[in-house]
């Protein structure tokens, strides 16, 4: 038990309400920690004795404190104490002793068997207070066994009873489990085939944007193309587009080529068919040069045929020329050159 | 005998005096004893009755307490309160033993326990006459508190009832009448704890 326990009970035992085990603590606390105890036990025990004030006033009866005083007697006579005074009062000298008894003898048998009396009333009345009080705590003690009894037995009949309802509802418990239980395993299959569909469901959704990629990189090469051919088309149905015809120079083979080029737009392009194959990834590559009167030829793109030696690349000028009166077609290292090294294989019929 | 004015007008001496008055009883001075019965029985008599709800009862309750005083005054540690305070644990102390060992125990009942409210109140002038300001300070006290405080209160100091019974009999929780019986005597205690002389 804690102080602060001792505390807490302090006012409950001083107006006698604390029992079992909690009053069994509750002093033994207080003889084992006396000097701790004592202020605040006799401060809270005033308390409650000033309670007793509240009780309605009242008086007992005017001769109560002489049966008090008669108990009180009647208890010293019971001590080992001497015999009462009137009975062994010494004969007064002078007096014959014989006529001395014949005088008193009545008067003395008279006293004796008064205080004899008094005597037994009082050692009566102080025994049957005894007796009473006697009979007071083994009646006590028995209306308490039999409150402890009845208790007993009322707790065993509820322990029962709490067993019995413990019992039902254990076993209702243990069925709403097995229903719990084998609803958990359908909702763990349930759940097992979703998370299958949905595992299909991603791979199916990884092809498709797969799919969607390459479609999409596909759309775009296509774009790019129809982009391409669009913008030949519109070169070549520019009436602006001039068409000039290339041939080899030296009449050796049967290399042809032709030139679109728009002046307006700054475009155009060149296809080139029957030419000796020069194909990409081989260090060579057609280059093709506009020439403006006597002066030196501009670059104006590079490209590569086929195996079959036809080509078709854009023309693109390396920088701008007052005119073109005419192009050239050289092979050069690949990645073109500034100026030509190489001797014209393609140029004007 | 001292009549009951005189009485209940003890209950505020000093305890210096019923020391002196103890010490003579022990010593096997009648008159003393005399004088700590003219100076208290009022009050002692006006708590036994109130336990047993019996006049004759009580003054026997009274008349072997006040034998117990004379037999045992030597033993009476005056290092542990005042002479009055002793005294009303012998009075109360039999009283509830007796009204414990009673064949068919009177219950205090809900009846009984709104007889409790009743405490501390006067019911007649001549009552009202004898009652000290020490008294009257004590059922203001007990008057100043939550019903429930004073029932579960009373129940215990006069009824000689355990918590357990009183949760029993009033069909409320052990806790809730430990915590009505632990407020109301903190409140008593500030209400009454500083009335040096007045208390017992």
């Amino acid at each position: 038990m804690t102080h602060e326990a001792f505390r807490e009970m302090l006012p409950l035992y001083v107006v006698g309400a604390l029992d079992g085990d909690e009053l069994h603590n509750f002093e033994r606390y207080i003889a084992e920690n006396r000097e701790r105890c004592i202020a605040e036990l006799a401060e809270y025990q005033a308390v409650a004795d000033q309670i007793a004030m509240a009780a309605p006033s009242a008086k007992p009866s005017p001769n109560l404190y002489d049966r008090i005083a008669a108990a009180v007697d009647a208890g010293k006579r019971l001590a080992p104490a001497p015999a009462a005074a009137p009975v062994r009062r010494p004969a007064r000298a002078g007096f014959p002793l014989g006529a001395l008894i014949v005088r008193l003898v009545p008067w003395a048998a008279a006293a004796v068997l008064a205080v004899v009396v008094v005597n037994l009333s009082g050692e009566l009345r102080d025994v049957t207070h005894q007796l009473q009080t006697t009979t007071d705590s083994y009646n006590n003690l028995l209306g308490k066994s039999k409150d402890q009894q009845g208790s007993l037995a009322d707790l065993g009949s509820r322990l029962e009873a709490q067993n019995r309802d413990f019992g039902e509802k254990l076993e209702r418990l243990r069925t709403r489990n097995i229903e719990q239980q084998h609803d958990l395993d359908a909702m763990r299959a349930a759940n097992k085939q979703l998370s299958d569909e949905k595992d299909g469901l991603l791979r199916a959704a990884d092809r498709m944007r797969e799919q969607i990629d390459q479609q999409n990189l596909q759309t775009a090469v296509l774009q790019k193309k129809m982009d391409e051919e669009t913008s030949s088309l519109d070169l070549f149905m520019d009436p602006a587009t001039r068409v000039m015809a290339l041939v080899d120079p030296k009449g050796e083979s049967k290399a042809v080529a032709k030139v679109y080029w728009n002046g307006g737009r700054k475009t155009g392009c060149m296809v080139v068919s029957n030419c000796t194959p020069v194909q990409q990834g081989q260090g060579k590559c057609l280059e093709l040069w506009a020439v403006c009167g006597n002066g030196p030829p501009v670059a104006a793109g590079i490209g590569w045929t086929d195996n079959s030696g036809h080509a078709a690349f854009p023309v693109k000028l390396a920088k701008d020329v007052a005119c073109i009166d005419k192009f050239l077609v050289t092979v050069e290292r690949a990645g073109g050159v500034p100026a030509p090294e190489g001797t014209p294989v393609l140029g004007p019929q | 005998m001292a009549d009951g004015q005189e009485r209940v007008s003890a209950v505020s001496t000093d305890g210096a005096d019923d020391r002196a008055l103890l010490r003579g009883v022990a010593a096997g001075d009648k008159e003393a004893l005399r004088q700590l019965y003219d100076r208290h029985s009022a009050v002692l008599f006006a708590l036994a009755l109130k336990v047993l709800t019996d006049h004759a009862e009580a003054e026997d309750v009274l008349q072997e307490a006040f034998v117990q005083v004379w037999k045992t005054a030597g033993s009476f540690d005056e290092g542990r309160g005042k002479p009055l305070g002793w005294l009303i644990m012998l009075t109360r102390s039999r009283a509830i033993d007796r009204l414990r060992s009673r064949k068919t125990r009177t219950r205090v009942t809900e009846s009984a326990a709104k007889d409790a409210l009743q405490t501390g109140e006067a019911r007649t002038p001549a009552d009202e006459a004898l009652v000290s300001e020490g008294q009257r300070a004590v059922r203001a006290a007990l008057k100043s508190l939550p019903p429930e405080q004073r029932v579960a209160i009373e129940m215990a100091y006069f009824g000689g009832l355990t918590q357990f019974e009183i949760a029993q009999q009033l069909s409320q929780p052990l806790g809730t009448v430990k915590t009505r019986i632990r407020n109301g005597m903190i409140r008593l205690r500030e209400l009454l704890g500083g009335k040096g002389d007045q208390r017992p």
